[in-house]
């Protein structure tokens, strides 16, 4: 795993360069407050599979306009594999997800602080 | 509804962005913005139709899915109200084939379409959609057949560096692994944006410019393919070479000398050999393939199933693979005639031992009915469109790792998967998923 990028960092970057580093941190913010809330409707104790697909698609398709690629590659995962899993196996996914998205939203606020932005 | 305004002197009129993803629909307003749209944005269909109903837009872009709702609904209300004058792209995550159908739909209903862009967008394709209104809208990146290229321009085109290649991964369906790549022509011109090959392709050959153009292709995908080439074992990088090349019986020698300044093993590289039926001489043909397999490259019937000598070609020359037409892949699984196509080819394949290619895998359904025949190989926006080499690197790396390491909740058994779900599209091979983690 050690050589794999978990985020192509040139996306960002070009993000940044096209928006300007306040509208890139909006942009993150709206992302980052929208993938919590999209995580925490899936984080219960039985998920609905329908609704996990439907979640996963949306993490999926903005991860990738950012260059999230871990957190879009599993979310895409998730969304194929989402409606033939037991509540068990869909719960590992959400849990693995989350996780992901933590380790995103550290570097994302990263970026952002070398640009002399905050995240929050 | 949020508007935005555009941040330059010049306006290039208004923009009216229709988009459910927050994300997606804040870039592309801001986009539109810094290049001088005043811009609109929407979330849903029902606030799209009041803008329209209320006001007048000269480009709009639109995301397909929007929620329950669809954009074809709202394509046919923008056809209903007459408003044909405004510029529509169209943005979809769905596979290829549902972008190629919307555009034949919005066609139909006489709307001008500049493009279709696929998620997650590429900056600079949406930067040169938005752009393309004002020039004439003629020349975006999909579909645009008609513009008018000299030879002259081509030429100079070649000498200024503006062609460069992109890669489209290939995945070996038994495992799942991305095998190689196949590298592909793009144009980028400051002033016409990106010119489709099925435009310059032909002009060069009419011309005589295809021999300096395979070579400026041949040479940039080996320099930059050279990175993946050492990542992976056994990792080839494809390049499409006209049959009408196969003339020059110098051509083995340039192709070596090519690999042997960009340091590539010859096994590394397949010579894809398209336009079978332009082969004016094939004991000429045989030769230089003859000579190309001695020297260990690899050599592939391109578009297999199309044009008449495809099948004479194939019993001829010495080709290693056999690459299968789109046009035969394409909802392959509910046509029982291009299955037997299919079939055949992969028969073909076999008794010429031949690796056996899709092209243009759209769906999981296409994929598993491919798999089903015996296709060794796949290829299409199912898995990826093609890609420049930082991006072609990372996907490759990501879907490798997680073939190889599966995440820990596909580790258990999945009794109740469909035979046609996405399975398919890693390779089917859950025994050798580990309880890995994913990081």
């Amino acid at each position: 795993m050690k050589d794999v990028e978990t985020f192509d960092k040139d996306v960002l970057r070009q993000l940044i360069s096209e928006l300007g580093p306040e509208d890139t941190a909006e942009v993150l913010r709206a992302f980052l407050d929208d993938t919590n809330r999209k995580i925490a409707v899936l984080d219960t104790a039985c998920p609905d599979p329908v609704l996990v697909r439907q979640e996963a698609h949306s993490i999926k398709s903005s991860a990738g306009t950012f260059g999230f690629l871990t957190l879009s590659m599993l979310a895409s995962e998730v969304e194929q594999y989402a409606l033939c899993m037991s509540p068990e196996q869909l719960k590992k996914a959400t849990l693995s997800l989350r996780k992901i998205i933590e380790e995103t939203v550290d570097f994302a606020r990263s970026v952002l602080l070398a640009a002399n932005m905050e995240i929050e | 509804m949020r508007g935005i305004s555009r941040q330059t002197e010049n306006s290039l009129g208004r923009l009216l962005v229709v988009d459910d993803d927050l994300v997606q629909r804040t870039v592309v307003g801001k986009i539109g913005a810094k290049i001088g749209y005043d811009c609109l944005i929407v979330p849903s269909l029902e606030l799209a139709e009041s803008a329209l109903a209320r006001e007048a837009f000269d480009v709009m872009t639109l995301d397909l899915s929007l929620g329950e709702r669809d954009g074809i609904e709202l394509l046919r209300f923008v056809a209903d109200r007459g408003l044909r004058d405004m510029s529509i792209a169209v943005i979809s995550g769905c596979d290829g084939r549902v972008l190629k159908s919307t555009r034949r739909v919005a066609e139909a209903l006489g709307l001008s379409i500049i493009g279709t862009l696929s998620k997650p967008l590429d900056l600079d394709e949406l930067k040169d959609l938005l752009q393309s209104p004002r020039r004439q809208r003629s020349s975006t990146v999909v579909g645009a057949a008609s513009v008018d290229v000299s030879p002259e321009r081509i030429a100079a085109g070649i000498r200024q560096g503006e062609f460069v290649v992109e890669f489209q991964p290939k995945v070996e369906l038994a495992s799942g692994r991305v095998v190689g790549v196949e590298a592909l022509a793009r144009w980028r011109t400051s002033e016409l944006g990106i010119v489709s090959p099925a435009t310059f392709i032909p002009v060069a050959e009419q011309c005589g410019l295809m021999p300096e153009l395979t070579d400026t292709l041949l040479t940039s995908a080996m320099s930059q393919g050279r990175k993946l080439i050492d990542r992976y074992s056994d990792f080839t990088i494809a390049v499409n070479v006209s049959g009408s090349l196969l003339s020059d019986l110098a051509l083995p020698e340039r192709i070596e000398e090519v690999l042997r300044k960009e340091q590539v093993p010859a096994h590394c590289l397949i010579v894809e050999i398209t336009e079978t039926t332009a082969m004016a001489d094939v004991d000429r043909a045989t030769d230089v393939l003859v000579r190309l397999r001695l020297k260990n490259i690899g050599t592939a019937i391109d578009d297999f199933g199309t044009g008449y000598s495809s099948l004479a070609a194939l019993v001829k020359l010495p080709f290693s693979e056999l690459k299968i037409d789109g046009s035969f892949v394409n909802g392959c699984e509910d046509d029982e005639d291009m299955m037997k196509i299919i079939e055949a080819s992969v028969g073909l394949g076999r008794a010429f031992n031949m690796k056996v290619v899709a092209e243009g895998v759209e769906t999981a359904e296409s994929l598993a009915a491919l798999r089903r025949a015996g296709c060794d190989i796949g290829q299409g926006y199912f898995f990826s469109p093609s890609l420049r080499l930082a991006r072609a690197e990372s996907w490759i790396s990501r879907r490798n790792e997680f073939v190889a390491q599966r995440a820990a909740w596909t580790s258990q058994q999945l009794p109740t998967m469909p035979d046609h779900a996405a399975f398919a599209a890693d390779g089917g091979d859950r025994q050798q998923i580990g309880l890995t983690q994913v990081r």
